[in-house]
């Protein structure tokens, strides 16, 4: 680096070739920042039933921010190579019929999820993806049939009876172990619960109300309902 | 970008792997069909639950439903016949109708998304392709020419693409819109989770307390963080399979985990998809040789071995 022309020309070397790929990388996460404001938009567009909290809505200002960002990612689409993804999908082995089928059928799935949408058979997967408010008073409540002999009271888990492993009374399988979780309390569950029992030679379950601790899942509470 | 599923799609498949996948799917369906919670919804309710929605028309899930136990009967004695292979065509395409319209029926009273997210589609698949060159009656009594080696390639990969894409949308699904997934990547709806369904954990069951204070929220965070980012770890299998294994064990590992906490039906349809993940080994030869392929570790590993 004695010769001051010779440590600039690679100074300029090294900036020509740093910049670029600096700038590269800007692109990419720029790219990146607008296809998720595109997301975020579409996902935010038809109301959902899923969150139990109400999520705060973006402002108006937010808002046309967001739809400004659109256009530059609307205008980049122009550049996309469209001719080798056309290619591309025409080179695939698959038969044609076939191909049309499976394609229509991924980009209902990616409109279902674009839009966190469900319509069977399309579904944006949304299953737990909810947002929930957790109790402030440490507590939780949970309804559950209950069996009541010698003193003691069994507390009767549909799924667990659902589990081949785990089940004390019943014989179902998961999705039935599910479905009667689900109808708990109804008056059609409890004549499935109460000839279940009688088949299992057992007294006929109860609801009842268990209040228990969040954290350490102790009960508090046990009440039976009561019913008319 | 050689490893991506288009191009994989192009590489030679294996007639075994695909029937393989074929009779083991079938019999997950035949399971799926004769699981008594059909039946039973029809003692527990007579309306659909109005937070769901179908693209199937009224009058067949009408049909569905005043026809349960003839339908069921049919898509059994579909099943055994895919499972055989005997009139494949006709009884995957049977299958896949009795299947979609059984499945309808219990999501539509259920709310529960579980074999038919994944099974619809692999159905799909399979009524497409030729999935019967192999193991199959078809093939003793009408043994057609071996396809070429792709026919047998394509349907897989376009399976696993599926697989992707579906855990690619929970991942999406969980963190879109943007202002919500950073509350859910806060670990409450986790928390919430492990809490409601405490009773319903094996953990409970097992030791009767909670695996530790659910009160305390940060791992629940972290356990947020870990699943978004195993299931968006899912879209790497459509660029490439170099990390298959890793990727579809941490699926596996992240459903015993849900399992463990509540929600059991997941491990097994995860476990079942990653037999989509063996590496066929049918080369032209093979095919030009006659023979439809069979199933090894991947030649690459194997030459990986051998070099090291």
């Amino acid at each position: 680096m004695s010769n001051p022309l010779s440590a600039a020309r690679a100074l300029r070397s090294l900036v020509l070739s740093y910049v670029p790929q600096r700038v590269r990388t800007f692109q990419t996460l720029l790219y990146v920042v607008l296809v998720a404001n595109a997301v975020d938009l579409s996902t935010s567009w038809l109301p959902t039933f899923f969150d139990t909290v109400e999520l705060t809505r973006p402002s108006r200002a937010m808002t046309a921010l967001q739809l400004t960002l659109l256009a530059p990612l609307l205008w980049s689409a122009r550049r996309w190579p469209w001719r080798r993804l056309a290619r591309l999908w025409a080179d695939l082995p698959i038969p044609f019929a076939s191909r049309a089928i499976l394609s229509a059928i991924v980009f209902m799935q990616l409109v279902h999820v674009a839009f966190r949408m469900e319509s069977y058979p399309f579904s944006s997967v949304a299953m737990f993806s909810n947002v929930v408010e957790i109790p402030a008073t440490g507590s939780y409540r949970n309804n559950s049939y209950v069996i009541c002999r010698d003193n003691q009271v069994e507390l009767v888990r549909m799924l667990r009876e659902a589990n081949p492993y785990f089940a004390r009374h019943f014989d179902w399988d998961y999705k039935a172990g599910w479905l009667l979780r689900m109808y708990k309390g109804t008056p059609a569950a409890d004549a499935v619960m109460a000839e279940a029992a009688r088949s299992a030679g057992i007294p006929a379950p109860t609801m009842a109300t268990i209040t228990y601790d969040a954290g350490s899942g102790r009960v508090r509470s046990l009440v039976p309902w009561k019913r008319p | 970008m050689n490893d991506w599923i288009g191009a994989r799609c192009r590489l030679p498949g294996s007639a075994l792997h695909l029937a393989i996948i074929r009779i083991v799917f079938a019999m997950h369906a035949l399971t799926v069909l004769t699981s008594p919670s059909l039946p039973l919804i029809r003692r527990l309710s007579d309306e659909p639950l109005l937070s769901t929605h179908t693209m199937l028309p009224p009058a067949l899930e009408q049909l569905v439903i005043r026809r349960l136990d003839l339908i069921i009967a049919v898509g059994v004695i579909a099943a055994v016949f895919v499972i055989v292979g005997l009139a494949t065509r006709t009884a995957s395409w049977i299958l896949l109708a009795v299947f979609l319209s059984t499945q309808n029926y219990f999501f539509r009273f259920s709310l529960f998304h579980d074999d038919w997210l994944y099974f619809n589609f692999y159905l799909l698949v399979l009524c497409l392709s030729r999935s019967a060159d192999r193991l199959a009656l078809d093939a003793l009594i009408r043994p057609r020419p071996a396809a070429a080696s792709p026919a047998y390639r394509w349907p897989v990969e376009v399976m696993i693409g599926w697989f992707s894409l579906v855990y690619i949308s929970a991942g999406i699904a969980k963190l879109m819109p943007l202002r919500k997934g950073v509350l859910w990547l806060g670990g409450s709806s986790l928390q919430h989770f492990a809490v409601h369904f405490y009773f319903d954990s094996p953990i409970y069951w097992l030791l009767g307390h909670p695996l530790f204070d659910y009160s305390t929220r940060w791992p629940f965070c972290v356990g947020a963080v870990a699943t978004v980012l195993i299931e968006l770890s899912a879209g790497l299998l459509l660029v490439t399979r170099t990390a298959d294994a890793w990727i579809v064990g941490a699926i596996i590992l992240l459903h015993v985990g849900v399992a463990l906490l509540g929600i059991p039906g997941f491990v097994q349809i995860s476990i079942l998809s990653s037999l989509l993940f063996l590496r066929p080994r049918s080369s032209v030869t093979a095919a030009s040789s006659g023979s439809s392929g069979h199933i090894a570790r991947s030649p690459t590993r194997r030459s990986a071995r051998r070099g090291a």
